[in-house]
């Protein structure tokens, strides 16, 4: 029975990270922890799995249309994943409450940034290094190549302790920074995901923090979920969801916040 | 390469998935009604120690499902490892040393987490 919850849990988690374009892990730690009482380590540990998985999934898919930019990701990716090394470490040393409290804080900067409309931005300058390993695409510039690195480290460390893909941070330091197009830094940010979360995923495989009671279900029920989602989102006011959604994250995240502060005393 | 990555990962994924799910399916108890386990966090043993124990044991679904999630994690790895020779080959040196930077860091990643 418990089985069906986390799968349910998952399929819904799914759904409505591809349909409103954050990883599960956002949706995936609070829901364990708060409506299933799982303890916050296991349950970054196993949603790190899903994030893995989820990525992997959706990046075969951005990779045959074209739009992932291999090349940047792979500069990139050395943020990331020593962030997620520095992540990793950290996480031994942090206790529940200042992780729920780290979620929460997560939580409602996802949530004031999804009011922010992405648009394309207005073309950059191309950056010496952008240009000296070829990163800009046929019909755009690539920009700010070193502040986009210090994010992904940052991203890298987040990822590692709370067990998200920290998509929300790439794809600001490629839309904000790099001055990418939004189809190039979905997918490229995509794509990188996995690389991050693997970094820390097998750590906490390795280390037997990943319980596969729990992270079996949850990847399989967010790999089903979110290709249903990508079908719904086509018919769906993805805007208005968006919207709703925003509130229930920043109510989340006061409740995440809370349950740190109230786990202190 | 896109085409190639794509294929990768897409048939990896596939595969670690239908793994995970024999190995779920084989372990499923419906009676089940809480994880009381999970709901306070304990010193973990290694996944070395857990695995032997498993095969001591003989059980075949627990060690499915941890092949699923061996092969889902060591996807992106591998994506990184194929792209090393992909560059060198394009005389890319500066992508290619990043490339198999970030590989050597996931490999040390991981032997220092055989230490927690």
């Amino acid at each position: 029975m418990f089985d069906f919850l986390l799968l349910f849990t998952s399929v819904i988690a799914g759904v409505l990270g591809a349909i409103l374009g954050l990883g599960g892990g956002i949706i995936l730690v609070p829901a364990l922890t708060l409506l299933l009482h799982v303890n916050i380590r296991y349950a970054v540990a196993a949603s790190l799995i899903s994030v893995v998985a989820t990525s992997s999934g959706a990046a075969s898919t951005y990779l045959k249309d074209n739009f992932t930019n291999v090349r940047i990701a792979t500069l990139l990716e050395v943020g990331t994943v020593t962030g997620a090394i520095a992540g990793f470490l950290l996480a031994q040393k942090i206790n529940s409450t200042e992780l729920y409290f780290l979620f929460g804080c997560m939580l409602f900067l996802s949530a004031v940034l999804m009011l922010k409309n992405r648009k394309t931005p207005l073309p950059g300058d191309e950056h010496a290094w952008a240009k000296n390993l070829k990163l800009s695409g046929a019909n755009y510039n690539v920009a700010g190549v070193p502040w986009a690195l210090g994010v992904m480290f940052v991203a890298g460390v987040l990822s590692a302790l709370l067990g998200i893909g920290s998509g929300i941070l790439k794809v600001l330091a490629m839309d904000g920074a790099m001055k990418l197009p939004i189809k190039v830094s979905t997918a490229t940010s995509n794509f990188m995901i996995g690389v991050t979360a693997a970094a820390s995923a097998g750590a906490y495989l390795l280390s037997g923090d990943v319980r596969p009671e729990l992270a079996v279900p949850i990847s399989i029920g967010t790999l089903a979920g979110s290709r249903i989602g990508a079908r719904l989102m086509l018919k769906m006011e993805a805007a208005l969801i968006r919207k709703i959604f925003m509130i229930v994250l920043t109510l989340v995240s006061f409740q995440m916040m809370l349950k740190g502060l109230a786990l202190h005393e | 390469m896109n085409k190639k990555l794509s294929e990768l990962l897409r048939y990896g994924v596939l595969t670690s998935g239908l793994l995970m799910l024999l190995g779920w399916l084989s372990t499923l108890d419906f009676n089940k009604k809480s994880l009381p386990s999970l709901s306070e966090y304990q010193t973990s043993a290694s996944l070395v120690t857990i695995l032997t124990q498993a095969i001591e044991q003989s059980q075949w679904g627990l060690l499915l499902s941890y092949a699923g999630l061996a092969l889902l994690v060591a996807l992106p790895v591998f994506r990184v490892f194929v792209t090393i020779p992909f560059f060198i080959k394009q005389n890319e040196k500066i992508l290619a040393f990043a490339a198999a930077f970030v590989f050597v860091i996931l490999i040390v990643n991981f032997a220092i987490s055989l230490d927690f």
